[in-house]
C-alpha cells in the first residue's frame, strides 16, 4: 500500500463525496420556496400564462423531482454546470474566471496565518514572560473576537484613508494595464488588505495553538535529549521542537479551510475582490439557482483539494503517518 | 587516584509553590576514568537531578545550582558558561534516559539523530556522520544497521530504542556516560541485554559510567562503588561489596531488604517487592534532623534534632547516621 494507492483511495472517496454534495445541494434548492421562472418573470415585470408555461418547460420544472435530479447529476458528471440567466453565460466558465482570485486570496491568507502565527507562537513560548507573550495573548483575544468585516473595515480606514498607502478595492488598476512583473506587483499590492483581513482571525488562533503546543514540546523528553546532545538552543527549538509543534497547526488549518472559504465571501465583498465569494453574493441576490448550485459544488471541490493538501503536508511532516500506510 | 568527575557539596534549589526547596543538599562523589559508580535510592531522592546538574540541564527558570562544585577534568562546570557546557554535553559527557519510548524525536530518522552529535562536536561531514551512525548502530548490535539507519523511532521496539539512545550517547566517545535508570521502562529480558551492552561498551571503550538504577543485581555486577541517596542527600558511600554486604545506614539496609530474594532466570516474573514503610517526605517539610528519622526503625531522639555527620566506617566507606557515632563512642 504505497503512495499511489493512497492517492487513488482518496480520489474515489472525493468522487463519492462530490456526488452526495451535488444531490444534497439540489434537493435543498428544490425545497426552497420560489423557483427560477418566478424570478425571471419578476425581473421582466410580469408575463403571460403562455410564456410562463414555456419557461417552466424550458427549465424542466414540469417534470418530477427525481427526473430533475437525474438530469442535473448526469449533466454535472459531464462537466455541464448549467447556464446563468443573470450573467447570460455558462456557469462553469463564469466560476472558473473567478476561481484564481479566490484561490490566491485564501492561500495567501492561509500562508500568512500559518507562518506568522507559528512564528509568534514559538517566540512567545520561548520567552513566556516577555512583551511578545503578552502581545500574542492580546492579538489572539482581539483577532478571534473581532468579526472579519469589522477588522476589514478598520484596516481599510487605516491604510486606505488615514495613511493611504494601499488600494482599497479591486484586484488591479484598470488604468495601468500593466503586464508581467508590473502586473504581479500590482495584484500583490491590491492583495495586502484583503489577505491580511482574512488572515487576522486565523493568525490569532494559530499563534495560540502554536504557543501551547510549543510549550508542551519544549518540555518533552526528546527536546531534553536534543539539549543533552549539546545542540545550540536555536537547533533545539527550530529543528527538534518546531517540526513537532507545527503538527496541530496543520491539522486545524486543514479543518478550517472551508471556514476560510466562507470568510472569503465577506472579505471579497468588503474589498470588491473579484472572486467566487463576490459571485456567490450576487448569485444569491439574483436567485440565480444554477449559478448558486455551481458555486456550492466548486466550493466543495476546493475544500476537498484543501483537505488533500493538508494530508499531504501531514505526511510530509510526520513520518509515523507516512510509514503506517 | 585521579578523579575525572568530582562533585563537591552540590546544592540545587527549586522555586516552587511551597517556596524554595532544596532538591540536592550537599551531594559529593568522585569518579575515576573508566570507573563505574552506582547511585541508588527511592524515587524522588534526587538521582536524576544529580545527573541533570552534571549535564548543565537543571530545568530553568525554576531550578538553580546554589552551591558546591562539579569538576570535570579539573574544570568547574558550575561556573562554566553555557557555551562551554554545550561543547562538553554529548561530546565528553553523555547521558541516556529512563524513557526510550519518548526520548527520541519522532520526526527524524534514528540515523540523523545519532549523526547530529557527531557533526556538532567532531565536525564530520554529512556522509562521514552517516557512516558514523551505521558504525554506532552496529556497535550496539542492531541488526541490518545500514537499513535501519534510515528508519524512524516508531519502527523500533523499546529495547531497540534504548540501544539507539546508547549509540547516540557514545557517538563522540565520551569519557563519562550517565545512565539514568536505563532499563526501568523495559521488559525483564531486555533489561539484562541492555546491562550486558553497557558492560561490553565499558570494557571495549573504557568509558566511565554513572549508573542510576533500582536493580541491585546490576549494581553488584557492574559497579565499583556506590552512593546511596535519600531526600537529596548522600547518606552512604562505599565500595560495592561493602554497601551490599555490610551496609552501615538503616536506609541502605531497608533498600537491600526490598530487593527480590530469588535468583532470576531470563523471562522470570519478579515477586512483589517489599517496601520500606512510609514515603520520602516532601522536601519543604524536612526538619533539622536526619531526613530518614521518621521512617527509621532505629531512630533516637537526637536523630530528629541534629543532622547526622558522615562517619567513616572503614577505608572508603562512610555513612551519615548517628547510630555509627554512638557505636564508636561506646567502643
Ligand atoms: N521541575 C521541578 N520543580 C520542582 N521540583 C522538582 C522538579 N523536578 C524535580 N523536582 C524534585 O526534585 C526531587 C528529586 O527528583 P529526581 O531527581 O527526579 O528524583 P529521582 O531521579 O531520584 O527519582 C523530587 O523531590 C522532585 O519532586
Ligand atoms: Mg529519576
Amino acid at each position: 500500500m504505497g503512495f499511489v494507492g493512497w492517492i487513488l483511495r482518496r480520489l474515489a472517496w472525493a468522487a463519492g463525496l462530490l456526488l452526495s454534495v451535488a444531490v444534497l445541494n439540489f434537493s435543498l434548492m428544490h425545497m426552497a420556496p420560489g423557483d427560477i421562472v418566478q424570478t425571471i418573470v419578476g425581473e421582466m415585470g410580469g408575463a403571460s400564462e403562455e410564456t410562463m408555461a414555456q419557461l417552466t418547460k424550458a427549465y424542466g420544472l414540469d417534470r418530477g423531482f427525481l427526473d430533475q435530479l437525474w438530469i442535473y447529476v448526469s449533466r454535472v458528471a459531464q462537466g455541464d454546470l448549467g447556464y446563468s440567466y443573470y450573467f447570460n453565460r455558462p456557469v462553469l466558465g463564469l466560476i472558473l474566471d473567478r476561481v484564481p482570485a479566490t484561490v490566491l486570496l485564501v492561500f495567501t491568507a492561509l500562508a500568512v496565518a500559518i507562518i506568522a502565527g507559528t512564528f509568534l507562537g514559538v517566540m512567545s513560548a520561548r520567552y513566556p514572560a516577555s512583551w511578545l507573550g503578552a502581545l500574542v495573548t492580546i492579538t489572539a483575544l482581539f483577532g478571534f473576537s473581532a468579526p472579519v468585516f469589522w477588522s476589514g473595515l478598520m484596516l481599510l480606514l487605516l491604510f486606505a484613508s488615514v495613511i493611504p498607502i494601499l488600494p482599497a478595492s479591486g484586484m488591479y488598476d484598470v488604468a495601468q494595464g500593466a503586464t508581467g512583473i508590473a502586473y504581479a506587483l500590482d495584484v500583490a499590492h491590491h492583495l495586502v488588505l484583503p489577505a491580511l483581513t482574512l488572515a487576522i482571525i486565523y493568525l490569532a488562533l494559530y499563534s495560540r495553538l502554536a504557543r501551547a503546543s510549543m510549550i508542551e514540546v519544549l518540555g518533552s523528553d526528546y527536546v531534553r535529549t536534543a539539549r543533552a546532545k549539546g545542540l545550540s538552543e536555536n537547533k533545539v527549538v527550530f529543528k527538534h521542537a518546531l517540526r513537532n509543534a507545527v503538527l496541530p497547526v496543520v491539522t486545524v488549518a486543514g479543518l478550517q479551510f472551508s471556514a476560510m472559504l466562507a470568510g472569503a465571501v465577506l472579505v471579497e465583498t468588503v474589498f470588491t475582490w473579484p472572486g467566487m465569494g463576490q459571485l456567490a453574493f450576487e448569485s444569491i441576490l439574483r436567485r440565480d439557482n444554477q449559478l448558486i448550485l455551481g458555486i456550492l459544488l466548486l466550493s466543495a471541490v476546493l475544500v476537498i483539494i484543501g483537505n488533500l493538501l493538508t494530508d499531504l503536508a501531514y505526511r510530509f511532516v510526520d513520518p509515523r503517518i507516512r510509514t503506517d500506510g | 587516584m585521579d578523579s575525572l568527575l568530582e562533585l563537591e557539596h552540590l546544592e540545587v534549589e527549586f522555586d516552587t509553590w511551597d517556596g524554595r526547596v532544596r532538591v540536592l543538599d550537599g551531594v559529593s562523589f568522585s569518579l575515576a576514568a573508566g570507573e563505574t559508580l552506582g547511585i541508588v535510592g527511592e524515587s524522588g531522592c534526587g538521582k536524576s537531578m544529580t545527573a541533570l546538574a552534571i549535564m548543565g540541564l537543571v530545568p530553568t527558570p525554576a531550578g538553580h545550582i546554589t552551591g558546591g562544585s562539579i569538576r570535570f577534568a579539573g574544570e568547574d562546570l558550575v561556573r562554566a558558561p553555557q557555551a562551554r557546557l554545550r561543547q562538553l554535553r554529548g561530546n565528553r559527557i553523555a547521558m541516556i534516559f529512563q524513557e526510550p519510548m519518548t526520548s527520541l524525536n519522532p520526526v527524524f530518522t534514528v540515523g540523523e539523530q545519532i549523526a547530529e552529535a557527531a557533526r556538532e562536536h567532531l565536525g564530520l561531514s554529512g556522509t562521514e556522520s552517516r557512516h558514523r551512525s551505521v558504525e554506532m548502530l552496529r556497535a550496539v548490535h542492531i541488526p541490518e544497521a545500514e537499513k535501519r539507519v534510515d528508519e524512524y523511532p516508531h519502527q523500533f521496539s523499546g529495547g531497540m530504542r534504548q540501544r539507539v539512545m546508547i549509540a547516540m550517547a557514545l557517538a563522540c566517545e565520551p569519557q563519562v556516560l550517565i545512565a539514568d535508570e536505563p532499563t526501568t521502562a523495559l521488559d525483564v529480558t531486555v533489561q539484562a541485554q541492555i546491562f550486558d551492552l553497557l558492560q561490553e561498551l565499558r570494557e571495549t571503550k573504557g568509558t566511565a559510567i554513572v549508573l542510576i538504577t533500582h536493580d541491585m543485581g546490576a549494581i553488584a555486577e557492574m559497579t565499583d562503588r556506590v552512593i546511596v541517596m535519600y531526600a537529596g542527600r548522600r547518606v552512604e558511600e562505599g565500595a560495592v561489596e561493602d554497601i551490599l554486604d555490610r551496609p552501615a545506614h538503616p536506609y541502605t539496609r531497608g533498600l537491600l531488604a526490598c530487593r527480590p530474594q530469588l535468583q532470576l532466570g531470563k523471562g522470570a516474573v519478579r515477586p512483589a517487592l517489599r517496601e520500606i514503610p512510609g514515603v520520602v517526605p516532601p522536601l519543604h517539610l524536612l526538619g533539622r534532623g536526619c531526613a530518614f528519622a521518621e521512617r527509621c526503625p532505629d531512630a533516637m531522639p537526637r536523630c530528629r534534632d541534629e543532622r547526622p555527620v558522615e562517619t567513616v566506617v572503614r577505608a572508603g566507606h562512610a555513612a551519615a547516621c548517628w547510630l555509627l557515632d554512638e557505636r564508636r563512642e561506646a567502643a
